[in-house]
């Protein structure tokens, strides 16, 4: 019944009921006020009386417009305020998907470059939008850190909080210098957990040759330092010489066997075999993968 | 409801004319032509040839229509002429 119209007529309440009562019009709460006569009907036949008393001497007046219309009445005067709610309503929805600050608390703060780093690194930066801010990614590297033992990524309105916690007693100072090659090789895989990545998979390294970097670019193009955090693993060609009395199968897989110091995974590439004074020397060509890495727990 | 109906089909009651009355809170009328007097003390209503006085306080018409007619207010008695 919200839909009901407040009417108010100078008439008496039985010409009103003879009157809307002929047109068939429903009539509601019906009373007598003075010489006033007021009464509910439906919003849709609201013409319908307005045109049953359209002699001035009815004097008729709309006393109280319906919940429905009435909300669109007022909705209508103040058209320029909802619009404006509207819009601040939508910017703020707007900006919340955004990031404008990223805030690391915790024991762990100190290492706020480089979670700054990995959270750029996984899409999260300052002034970008972003949606998935606690992805297992960014959460895992955030761990892989030196000492960290807790982690929690959390948005409240335009601000990430990183709340890292490391543990202070057990942990090893984190070294700040590169992640240098110590052999020559070719890189067959680079994992920058922290850090830029130097080189790419398949690009051949020389030793001393930094494979991460311990910086990252900012949004503004700066370079901001941080520590190093990764591993690489190197494909190395090596050669190694064994000598034997004979040349059997025996003494062949004995110098074999000698590979395998050097790494699991060796592969051999040449075996040849030449006479010496003192039996045989076998001249072995094969490749191992080194692993390198940095600040990994 | 159904014993009252089939004694007033016994009767060779018009149900047509009915109207029910609960103290304190109003009456329920049918076939109402029309309203010849109105005032918060007495209503009176045109029912087919007959005209049926409502007496009571702070009467008003609920609702009305098609025939169908709603007082509510304290009736204290209902004339039949």
């Amino acid at each position: 019944m919200n839909n009901l119209v407040k009417l108010s007529v100078v008439a008496p309440p039985e010409t009103v009921i003879k009157k809307l009562s002929r047109a068939q019009i429903a009539l509601y709460d019906l009373k007598k006020t003075g010489v006033r006569t007021t009464f509910c009907v439906h919003d849709k036949t609201l013409k319908k009386v307005f045109a049953i008393f359209a002699h001035p001497c009815y004097n008729v007046t709309v006393v109280k417009y319906g919940a429905v219309r009435s909300f669109l009445t007022r909705a209508s005067a103040r058209a320029g305020a909802l619009v404006g709610a509207a819009l601040f309503i939508a910017i703020v929805t707007f900006c919340q998907t955004f990031v404008f600050k990223v805030e690391v608390t915790g024991s762990g703060a100190y290492l706020s470059p480089e979670v700054t780093a990995i959270l750029r690194d996984c899409g999260v930066e300052a002034g970008k939008p972003c949606k998935n801010i606690d992805s297992p990614l960014t959460i895992s590297r955030i761990m892989a850190l030196p000492s960290v033992t807790f982690c929690s990524v959390s948005k409240r309105g335009t601000v990430v909080i990183v709340d890292v916690e490391c543990d202070e007693e057990g942990s090893i100072s984190p070294r700040r210098d590169p992640l240098v090659s110590p052999v020559a090789g070719e890189v067959v895989r680079i994992v920058a957990i922290c850090g830029t990545p130097c080189v790419e998979a398949g690009q051949q390294v020389s030793a001393g040759d930094e494979l991460i970097s311990p910086r990252y670019t900012a949004a503004d193009g700066t370079f901001n330092s941080c520590i190093c955090v990764g591993y690489a693993d190197i494909r190395v060609r090596a050669s190694i010489s064994v000598a034997a009395e004979d040349d059997s199968e025996k003494s062949l897989q004995s110098a074999l066997s000698a590979v395998n110091l050097y790494s699991d995974g060796a592969e051999v590439l040449s075996c040849t075999v030449k006479q010496s004074s003192q039996g045989v020397i076998y001249d072995i060509d094969f490749t191992y993968i080194h692993t390198a890495s940095i600040n990994m727990q | 409801m159904e014993f009252l109906q089939s004694i007033l089909n016994e009767a060779g009651a018009d149900t047509a004319r009915a109207f029910t009355i609960v103290p304190l809170f109003g009456g329920y009328f049918k076939s109402v032509k029309g309203v010849s007097e109105f005032s918060p003390q007495k209503i009176v209503l045109s029912v087919g040839k007959l005209n049926l006085t409502v007496r009571g306080e702070n009467l008003c018409v609920g609702k009305f229509f098609q025939g169908d007619l709603f007082i509510s207010g304290d009736i204290k008695g209902v004339e039949l002429e």
